[in-house]
């Protein structure tokens, strides 16, 4: 049963430590997916956000836990940690990319499948600048936008085949690089605002690559095209980077199958690789002891150890997984599937249905800063569950 | 159940539910009408759209989340009785249903069969036929051009088509045909397009899809590059046989051809090798003038009398595995059933974020001609939405936003 009114225990927030407050899909430019507190969360959610069309983008937060969510009908809203919307944009051209929120100004970066990027008032929604990204083709935005605070850049790429990183003050680029054939996965960024990305490259196949500020970019390794060639290497994942061990994740999807690459960047050189039947097209989450959470087009959630030995192997029941998994501080692992059912694993592997949502879940859930999860549905809305343990 | 629009009169029924196929070509040579057959329910269907008002027909639209038999057949039961029931249609007859099966069942989605995107599951067309049967149909014979030599059983089963399966849930009355040749006939059906042809005056294909009683058009909800969207109408493109209009023949008919019809039907570059003539109003190379248009046609020669969308599990942004990296899998967990094909597509449409009256050239009919919108004009069906009777789930809790439909260089 959806709630109209909050419960007292969740009361605005004074402040938040930064690794609490997800600005962008995955927490941070780390794409870990990784709450620092352990949560419980209650079996049913208990608010419902409702949206203009189906959600298919993480929501974002600020500071102040005021959540911030975008949906394929190119409707923005934000709502106050109450639930209460306080604003709404129409942009042209649906969202699947997940906004980007500034941790120090009030801006709100989105990009559209229409190929527009705007920068937001977050505490209104007034439009500060748009800039349309120049493509020969198909001009569609689907990759998590990244915020990089200290260069002040915000990076994407579209269907045009190049990554932009624009100036996240006025829109104007600052340098730009090639994206390979139709990206769908964003860039990640270690906490020294290099960048990891990965692309297709007709040739080439796969490479995954470092790009540092001002556009310089190294190519680190490749997956050689197989039989099916590079248009078929679907770029869907955005890698993820472990800062304690010094190591990044790239996802590679190859004719049938798939492998996960670990790139050490204290060695530069990759450490192990270990492959999966069927492709993946979520980012993987990476819990806090340095084990890999994999969902792939096979309906399992596989973990994986740090030396690339896998740990436990969840099977879903649906067919494929498309969202990306989150987990929390105590190594639990929250995930949706097509079919709308929210799957929680324990940090052995052993888990269980919480909850049926209507529709199909596609998306990467989030967490607010207070610790509740919050899932994008396709029916229209993200469904909030509740952290009761503090 | 939802009434789209204020303009909202009561559809009629689909007035192929009133004449079968066979009856209607009997009809035909009794008139000894010389030379190609017309199909079914042209005459009927143009003379509505002479008077101005494009046939239309209730669609209905089921939340169905699984490839589950109990589960997809019951949601479908349903959706039949709410678009005005289909066992007087079916009873006592041969049911023939062209299946969206496309080129290959030897390729995959990132590993993904191609039942979870790309081709109409086989859960679906069991539930289907299951229904079918169970309402009296006294054969219903599922059908697609198969690029495979193979007896026609064999064919089938890299699909999930296995034909024991389907007849241990339709008392023993279902077969597969491969349509890409002749087949088990002797000769192929030259039916007309009706009207004032677009591309294609008339079509030389098997005979399963004219000796019959009642043609459904089982389709999948996808986007289509050239055409826009994918459903009911689309899947018709399927019909013309290689044997006649595949791109591996040399310069005759050949009944062991299996390729695709990419020279004759999407370049426009060859002409088919059959009697069957086509006006020369292709433009060589031109995928979205060509495909639209040879749909309507299409659509004119060969109007279905129900249409079944499998939107539980499908691709988006373009249509097959052969569109590379563009297409990605998505999961609306819809059935959608109508009796008029323009009008089901155009509520399908609709679900996926569509305006199914967009002017040529813009979304989703990005790189060509709006082909609802040219069968409307051709008097095939209403393909606007606030024309549109909807049953079931409604339009407004059915929406599902489908991935912009991919956009050519210098469309």
């Amino acid at each position: 049963m959806m709630e109209t009114a909050d419960q007292p225990t969740e009361a605005s927030p004074v402040s938040f430590p930064e690794t609490q407050i997800w600005r962008s899909s995955g927490g941070d430019h780390a794409r870990r997916g990784l709450f620092p507190k352990t949560v419980q969360l209650e079996q049913t959610p208990t608010k419902r956000w409702e949206m203009a069309g189906a959600v298919q983008a993480p929501p974002v937060f600020d500071a102040h836990a005021t959540a911030y969510v975008a949906d394929m009908s190119g409707m923005v809203r934000a709502f106050d940690p109450q639930g209460r919307q306080r604003w709404q944009v129409q942009l042209k051209g649906g969202i699947s990319a997940a906004p980007a929120v500034h941790p120090k100004e009030d801006r709100l970066y989105v990009g559209t499948f229409a190929g527009w990027v705007y920068a937001l008032d977050s505490s209104s929604g007034r439009e500060l600048w748009r800039k349309e990204i120049p493509t020969a083709s198909d001009a569609r935005i689907l990759s998590d936008l990244l915020l990089l605070p200290a260069q002040n850049v915000v990076i994407l790429n579209s269907w045009g085949g190049r990554f932009y990183a624009l100036d996240a003050a006025s829109g104007a680029e600052r340098f730009s690089w090639d994206a390979g054939i139709t990206p769908y996965a964003g860039a990640a960024a270690d906490s020294r605002e290099i960048v990891y990305c990965l692309r297709t490259a007709k040739g080439a196949g796969l490479q995954w690559l470092r790009v540092e500020a001002g556009g310089k970019e190294t190519v680190l390794g490749e997956d050689p095209e197989k039989k099916r060639e590079a248009r078929r290497m679907m770029v869907c994942a955005a890698p993820v980077v472990d800062a304690e061990r010094g190591v990044v994740y790239f996802v590679a999807n190859r004719d049938r199958g798939s492998a996960i690459h670990a790139w050490s960047v204290k060695q530069a050189t990759l450490l192990w690789t270990r492959t999966f039947p069927r492709g993946i097209c979520a980012t993987p989450a990476l819990r806090k002891d340095g084990i890999l959470i994999v969902a792939d087009l096979e309906g399992n959630v596989s973990a994986l150890g740090a030396d690339g030995a896998p740990v436990y192997r969840y099977v879903s029941g649906c067919e494929y997984l498309l969202a990306s998994p989150v987990c929390d501080a105590a190594d639990n692992v929250f995930v949706g599937d097509p079919t709308g059912v929210i799957h929680q694993i324990d940090r052995a592997g052993l888990g269980q249905p919480l909850h049926e949502l209507p529709r199909a879940v596609q998306a990467r859930a989030a967490f607010d800063p207070h610790g509740n999860l919050c899932v994008p549905c396709t029916d229209r809305a993200i469904y909030r569950w509740r952290n009761t343990a503090g | 159940m939802n009434h789209c629009g204020l303009d909202f009169l009561r559809a009629p029924r689909c007035p192929g539910g009133v004449l079968s196929r066979r009856n209607f070509i009997k009809l035909a040579a009794a008139a000894a009408v010389a030379g190609p057959v017309s199909a079914s329910v042209s005459a009927a269907v143009a003379s509505e759209a002479a008077a101005g008002t494009p046939p239309r027909a209730i669609t209905s639209i089921g939340l169905c989340k699984r490839y589950e038999f109990a589960e997809v057949r019951r949601t479908l039961a349903r959706m039949l009785e709410e678009i005005g029931g289909v066992r007087p249609l079916v009873k006592g007859r041969q049911v023939t249903v062209k299946t969206n099966l496309v080129n290959t069942s030897q390729e995959d989605i990132s590993g993904l069969p191609v039942w979870l995107g790309v081709t109409v599951h086989p859960v679906v067309a069991m539930a289907l036929g299951s229904l079918l049967t169970d309402f009296g149909a006294k054969r219903v014979i599922f059908c697609d051009q198969l690029p495979f030599r193979e007896p026609d059983e064999q064919a089938f089963l890299g699909y999930g088509f296995n034909l024991k399966d389907f007849n241990a849930v339709m008392d023993g009355r279902a077969s597969f045909e491969n349509t890409r040749n002749r087949g088990r006939y002797g000769t192929y059906a030259n039916v007309k397009v009706t009207g004032t042809p677009e591309v294609a005056t008339a079509w030389e294909v098997n005979r399963t899809y004219v000796d019959t009683d009642v043609l459904v058009s089982l389709a999948k909800l996808k986007s289509h590059v050239s055409g826009g969207v994918t459903g009911g109408l689309k899947n018709l493109f399927g019909i013309p046989p290689s044997s006649l209009y595949g791109d591996d023949l040399e310069d005759h008919p050949n009944e062991r051809a299996t390729g695709y019809r990419s020279g004759t039907m999407h370049d426009c570059v060859r002409q088919p090798q059959t009697a069957a003539a086509f006006t020369g109003r292709t433009i060589a190379s031109n995928h979205g003038h060509n495909v639209p248009r040879f749909i309507v046609d299409l659509g004119a020669a060969f109007p279905p009398q129900l249409v079944v969308t499998d939107g539980i599990s499908a691709i988006q942004s373009a249509e097959g595995w052969w569109n590379g990296s563009m297409v990605s899998v998505t999961r609306p967990g819809l059935l959608i059933a109508g009796r008029n094909p323009v009008c089901t597509d155009a509520v399908a449409a609709t679900i996926m974020g569509f305006d199914a009256d967009a002017p040529d050239r813009t979304h989703p009919f990005v790189n060509g001609t709006n082909h609802l919108a040219l069968a409307r004009r051709r008097g095939l069906g209403e393909n606007r939405i606030s024309r549109l009777e909807v049953a079931g789930l409604g339009l407004a809790q059915a929406r599902f936003e489908y991935l912009p439909t991919y956009q050519r260089v210098h469309s």
